[in-house]
Parts: structure tokens; C-alpha cells; sequence
């Protein structure tokens, strides 16, 4: 069949496939692929070559950007703690507690909302939109009257405080995630289970919420990266005796010298979990981000 | 089924009264200690002032400079963002094997801590030591550029850092948008002799206008929240000039402890945001039919 653009290419280009224009045509994405590649992942290469260096390779000029020589010093200098600076499994350990118990308090309330709303159609259509609405007030707008709210209720560094407010601004993401789960989960089985004599709650907890486990899952691990991640709460409304890694951080730079090594170590411990995470919540994020934002 | 709507809110009253305490009682508690003046002094009351914050806001120096820094950024980022993450997606779109394994690693940025990706640049954007001027230097032969104290540069670091942690996930949303446009709808008008360049303006890009904006939405609300990255990047220097809003946000509240001020300031913050929101509500609504 031949079509306008088949008549205005020269035909050569088809005879010919390994010449310079076809290979153009299938190769272009990754003339646009490859150098954002490299873009988006030297620095995560810099933080993991500045972590396995010893000091001096860290500070010379000019600067080598392949690795010569590597060394444990800087992972156990952080690990365990050196004069400049305190072991940071104590950080490591709060953010872990704070951020899984956060997220077991969040999944409770969200999803349990998330199913109220989406199999029930409580609230019509405002219901859902409040709840989302919630997504467009980051917590740094409202740092200062958290602030003196908590210093108010003898909240200011204490596990609760936290827990609570990570919890609680965690569940518009929950709800935001699962509501399409839920709307998506056939109805039929519930309603047999009701006709069977099962109460609500039997329903939800026996039949419902097993269907919605992968989508409870997903929403898990994008909470817990959330508050693992998260630094103005954790630093502002608690970050002496309960300071998490994110607080740690920090501190490396404060000390008398800056300590690079240290840092990249620490910074390599702190972005594992991240890491993990998008390694495996790929083929979610295309298909559920474009069609959850949406909503 | 009878008794269902009691038991549904009976599910969602314990979220929806957690999402007052988190969200209403604040605002509220904050548009009080808005119209108030604090003493250094934590014994001493805070005393009604009227407007005086907000007048004072309008005054400082610091805080309008802090607006235009926030400005620029938005303009130029969400440019980039939206333009580089359109690309990546088109690239995405069009290879055949590979796409999971280049997502994946695409991502990575996006899962790293704001903090974090702020002290990686800074130690990328070293004078001396960092791996920004030495490519450029062995690659171009520019002399060392002083990144993070002097101007514009401070402010391009802050653009280029930015980019590289949220363009990831705008070109995700394209993605998914792509997806959703049927194979027929391209290839017809392949037959019909447009050029690519047609077939992207005049029906790729109308099509993911709903993409576009939900895109928009999550990097404004990104770039107005922005406190670690430049925090830690280039500190708000040289002298101020890099500042942004949720860095100035905090300096008031906790360095300068001027509370009444800074609560004025958090009030015009979730103004500002709710009529965004509203915003992009109402063009999603034109823009889907």
C-alpha cells in the first residue's frame, strides 16, 4: 500500500536497514533516554563512590570521578559512631519504629475510609473531594501552629506526636490510592455473604479487605517511604530524643569538619529503602498514577 | 441493605474527624495567633494586633524577595518538568523492550529524600571537590564555577536538583496518559499524511491536556512546599537570594520566633494553596468532558 508518506520518504530507506536514517527512527527514544539515564542516576552513583572512599580520594583536586581506591572506613565510622559523630542505628531504629507503626495507624484509618466511601457512596461527591482536598496542604504550611499546638500539649518530642501526625496526614494518600481498588472490587460476593447472614464487618474484614490486599500493600510502602523520608516534622516537632535519619543527617554537616564520607554513607543507608521501593512499584505507577490523578 | 450507611460512617468517622484535628483545628487556631503580636518571651500573653502582620509581611523586604525567588522557580521548573517529562514519555512510549527496566531506574530520584537529594548536589556543586565542574572542565574547559554562593548560579543548582527529582514522575503521568490514547487514533492519522509534528500538536497534546494539568497541580504544590532541597543546597545564599517561602516560613516562625507573623504567613500559604487547588479543579472539570 502506498500512502502519501511512504511517497515522500526516499525509498531507500526502507531497502536499506541498517543505514544511518532507519537507524534513527527506531533508535531516537534512546538518544532522549540515555543521557537523562545518566543525568538521573550519577548522583546516586556519587553518593554510593563518596560512601566506599577513603578521605583523601574524597578531597583531591582534580577530581577523580571513577573509583581508585574504596574502603569500610566511612559505612563503619557511621555504623558504630567516631568522635565527630553518633552511631546511627539509634536513628535508623526511630525512623523504623515511628514509620512502620505510623503506617499501621494510617492503613487502619485509610483504608477502612477509603472502603466506607467507595462501596457505601457516603457523601456523595464531596465526601471524596474533601478528603483528597487535603493532598494540597503540605505539612510546612502548617509547621507553626503545629508547633505551638504541640508545645501546648506536651507533644514536642515524644513518639506519640509524631506517630499521630504522620499518621493522620498520611490518610488523603491512603484513600487516594485504594479508592479506585475499592470502586474496582466486584460487590457480589459481599452481598452473598449478607444474604448468608454475615454482618457488615464480618463482609469487610473477611471477604472485602483480603480482594483489596496488593492495593493495602501499595499504599503501605508509599506511606512508610513518606514518613521515612520526611524531614520538617520530624525536625521541627521532635529531633532530640526522638530524632529519626532524616535529623541525622544533618548533623554530619554541623560537626567541625564536613564530613563527606560520612555523609554519603549515612545518605547511602538512608535512600535503601527508596531505592527498593521503585525497583519493584514501577509497573503500579504507570497504570495507577495517570488514572488515580485523575480522580 | 438497612443499617448500611450507619456502618459506613461509623468506618470513615475516625479518619474524617483525624483529618479535622490535622487540618481545621490549625487553620483555625491560626487564623487567631494570625492577628496577634508575640513577646520573645513565652510568659508574657500575645496581645491583639489587627492587620500589623500582615502589613509587616507586605513591608519586608525579605518576604517579597522570598515570593520572587518562588516565582522564578515555579515559571522555569514547572517549564522543564513539564517539557523534559513530556519528552522522556514520548521517548518511553516509542521503545519496544527495555521500558520497565528504564522506569525503574528513571524513579530512583523520585524515591530519595528531598534532604538528601539537597546534600548530594551540594556535594556535587563543590567548587573544589564536587563532579558538576569537573566534567564541565574536562569536558569544555570551564574554569571552576563557585555554584552554591554566587549568583545566578546558587539558583540555577537549585533549578537543575529540582528537575532532577520531580521530572521522573511528571514524565510517569504522561506516560500513563499515552497509554490511554488508542492505537488506531495515531496510526489513522499516519495514513492521512500528518507529519509527527501534527500529530503532537494537533491530537497527542490536546489529548493529554488532563495529564498535563494533574501534572501541573502535583508540581506546584512540590514547588511551593520547597524547604529541604534548597535548605540544604545552597542554604538560602549567597546572602539571601535563594530563599524560597517555606524557608522563609521557618526562619520567621523558629528563627526569628516573630509567631504571629509567621502564622500570617502560613494563613496566606493555605489561602494560596486552596485557591490552586480550586483551580485546577475547575479546569480539570472544562478540560474532561
Amino acid at each position: 500500500m502506498t500512502s502519501i508518506s511512504d511517497v515522500r520518504r526516499p525509498t531507500g530507506v526502507r531497502a536499506r536497514p541498517t543505514s544511518f536514517l532507519f537507524r534513527l527512527k527506531t533508535c531516537w527514544p534512546w538518544l532522549i533516554l540515555l543521557p537523562f539515564l545518566v543525568f538521573a542516576l550519577f548522583p546516586v552513583y556519587w553518593i554510593i563512590l563518596t560512601a566506599f572512599r577513603p578521605r583523601s580520594d574524597i578531597f583531591q583536586s582534580p577530581v577523580d570521578l571513577l573509583p581508585t581506591n574504596l574502603t569500610l572506613d566511612n559505612i563503619r565510622y557511621v555504623w558504630f559512631g567516631s568522635e565527630a559523630n553518633a552511631p546511627v542505628v539509634n536513628f535508623l531504629g526511630t525512623s523504623l519504629i515511628i514509620g512502620v507503626v505510623a503506617t499501621v495507624f494510617a492503613l487502619l484509618l485509610g483504608v477502612t475510609c477509603a472502603y466506607a466511601v467507595g462501596r457505601f457512596r457516603i457523601g456523595g461527591s464531596f465526601l471524596p473531594a474533601f478528603i483528597l482536598s487535603f493532598r494540597y496542604v503540605p505539612p510546612i504550611a502548617l509547621i507553626v501552629p503545629f508547633w505551638m499546638l504541640f508545645r501546648a500539649l506536651g507533644l514536642l518530642d515524644t513518639y506519640t506526636g509524631l506517630i499521630l501526625i504522620y499518621g493522620l496526614f498520611s490518610i488523603p494518600l491512603i484513600f487516594w490510592l485504594l479508592l479506585g481498588y475499592v470502586e474496582a472490587a466486584p460487590r457480589d460476593l459481599e452481598e452473598a455473604a449478607y444474604v448468608d447472614g454475615a454482618s457488615h464487618w464480618k463482609a469487610m474484614i473477611h471477604i472485602a479487605l483480603p480482594v483489596l490486599a496488593p492495593g493495602i500493600a501499595i499504599a503501605a510502602v508509599f506511606t512508610f517511604i513518606g514518613i521515612w523520608n520526611e524531614f520538617v516534622l520530624a525536625y521541627q516537632l521532635a529531633g532530640n530524643k526522638v530524632a529519626t535519619i532524616t535529623v541525622y543527617l544533618p548533623r554530619l554537616r554541623t560537626a567541625i569538619a564536613e564530613l563527606y564520607g560520612e555523609i554519603a554513607a549515612a545518605s547511602l543507608l538512608a535512600v535503601l529503602p527508596g531505592i527498593f521501593f521503585a525497583a519493584i512499584m514501577q509497573r503500579f505507577l504507570v497504570r495507577g498514577l495517570a488514572f488515580g490523578g485523575l480522580k | 441493605m438497612r443499617g448500611s450507611r450507619r456502618f459506613a460512617w461509623t468506618l470513615a468517622a475516625p479518619s474524617l474527624i483525624g483529618l479535622v484535628l490535622v487540618s481545621v483545628v490549625p487553620i483555625v487556631f491560626m487564623a487567631r495567633t494570625a492577628f496577634q503580636k508575640f513577646s520573645p518571651n513565652p510568659r508574657v500573653p500575645p496581645r491583639w494586633a489587627g492587620l500589623d502582620n500582615f502589613w509587616a509581611l507586605l513591608d519586608d523586604p525579605q518576604f517579597l524577595g522570598a515570593i520572587s525567588v518562588t516565582g522564578i522557580l515555579l515559571v522555569v521548573c514547572l517549564t522543564l518538568q513539564l517539557s523534559i517529562g513530556f519528552a522522556l514519555a514520548w521517548a518511553l512510549y516509542h521503545i519496544k523492550r527495555g521500558r520497565a527496566v528504564v522506569i525503574s531506574l528513571l524513579l530512583i530520584p523520585t524515591a530519595i529524600a528531598p534532604l538528601i537529594a539537597g546534600i548530594v548536589w551540594w556535594m556535587l556543586f563543590n567548587t573544589r571537590f564536587g563532579a558538576v565542574n569537573a566534567v564541565l572542565g574536562g569536558a569544555l574547559g570551564i574554569e571552576p564555577i563557585q555554584w552554591t554562593i554566587t549568583m545566578p548560579y546558587a539558583l540555577i543548582a537549585i533549578i537543575v536538583a529540582t528537575v532532577w527529582q520531580t521530572v521522573p514522575f511528571v514524565a510517569v503521568i504522561l506516560l500513563g496518559g499515552l497509554t490511554t490514547i488508542p492505537e488506531e487514533v495515531l496510526d489513522a492519522s499516519k495514513v492521512d499524511g500528518a507529519s509527527r509534528w501534527r500529530e503532537l500538536r494537533y491530537i497527542v497534546l490536546p489529548l493529554l491536556k488532563p495529564f498535563f494539568l494533574v501534572s501541573s497541580l502535583f508540581m506546584v504544590i512540590d514547588l511551593l512546599r520547597l524547604y529541604e532541597l534548597p535548605q540544604f543546597l545552597t542554604t538560602g545564599g549567597p546572602g539571601n537570594e535563594t530563599v524560597v517561602t517555606g524557608m522563609y516560613l521557618f526562619k520567621l516562625g523558629f528563627t526569628f520566633f516573630d509567631l504571629g507573623r509567621a502564622s500570617m504567613m502560613s494563613l496566606l500559604y493555605v489561602i494560596v494553596l486552596t485557591c490552586i487547588g480550586l483551580l485546577f479543579v475547575r479546569l480539570m472539570r472544562q478540560s474532561t468532558p
